[in-house]
């Protein structure tokens, strides 16, 4: 068996090892988040537990990663470091126009957030579009890295 | 860069398939490198010229 169909292989299994182990870190720490929220004397613990398994869930991811990198050959690195710099730079620097915007304009930011919407909220707003942004221009400029070699 | 391995891979009838299999790569990078759009890193380039036979500057060759 060639070596990159044995990594993909080993990516799937990985995939599935990952999948399991998430859903059980996830199950573990919405049972123990509950326990935390109905009894006081739990809530730090709870918190540790669910930091702990976000970073837990986090490294799995980065283990996928680095087996799905080592399941690419040269070409498909290539696209997604070309396209991280490029689609990820151009994505900050268009998210930048309205973050400087609303920086300028605080009252027009607040004019903006839809009713009721809580601080905590408004800053998860803020960074999911931030990584959305810098997403969508990776996957334009992926896609026309491979468009471009057809 | 300019490179003969559509003729290489033709002359021994084998698909774009085929050689992605040999080379251990995907068929699109061979279709990016066959149209000269893609040029491979060295450790492929001395990998084809191996599994061609021949040496590295006679399959793939400068444009200037």
């Amino acid at each position: 068996m060639s070596g990159q169909r044995l990594a993909r292989r080993r990516l799937v299994a990985a995939v599935a090892y990952s999948f399991g182990a998430a859903l059980v870190l996830g199950v573990a720490a919405s049972l123990i988040g509950e326990l935390g929220k109905r009894k006081p004397e739990f809530a730090v613990f709870s918190l540790v537990v669910i930091a702990l398994s976000v970073i837990g869930v986090m490294a799995l991811v980065l283990w996928l990663c680095a087996r799905w990198w080592s399941a690419a050959d040269e070409a498909a690195r290539e696209a997604h470091k070309w396209s991280w710099y490029w689609g990820g730079s151009t994505g900050l620097a268009l998210a930048a126009v309205p973050y400087i915007l609303l920086h300028a304009m605080p009252a027009a930011a607040e004019a903006a957030l839809p009713a009721g919407m809580t601080t905590t909220q408004a800053v998860l707003f803020g960074m999911a579009l931030l990584g959305g942004f810098q997403l969508v221009g990776y996957g334009l400029f992926w896609a026309a890295w491979w468009l471009k070699r057809r | 860069m300019k490179n003969r391995l559509k003729v290489l891979r033709a002359e021994r009838d084998w698909s774009q398939a085929d050689l992605a299999q040999r080379l251990d790569v995907s068929r699109q990078t061979i279709n990016a490198l066959e149209t000269g759009k893609y040029d491979p890193s060295l450790p492929l380039a001395f990998k084809i010229a191996r599994l061609f036979g021949q040496p590295i500057e006679a399959i793939f060759q400068d444009e200037d």
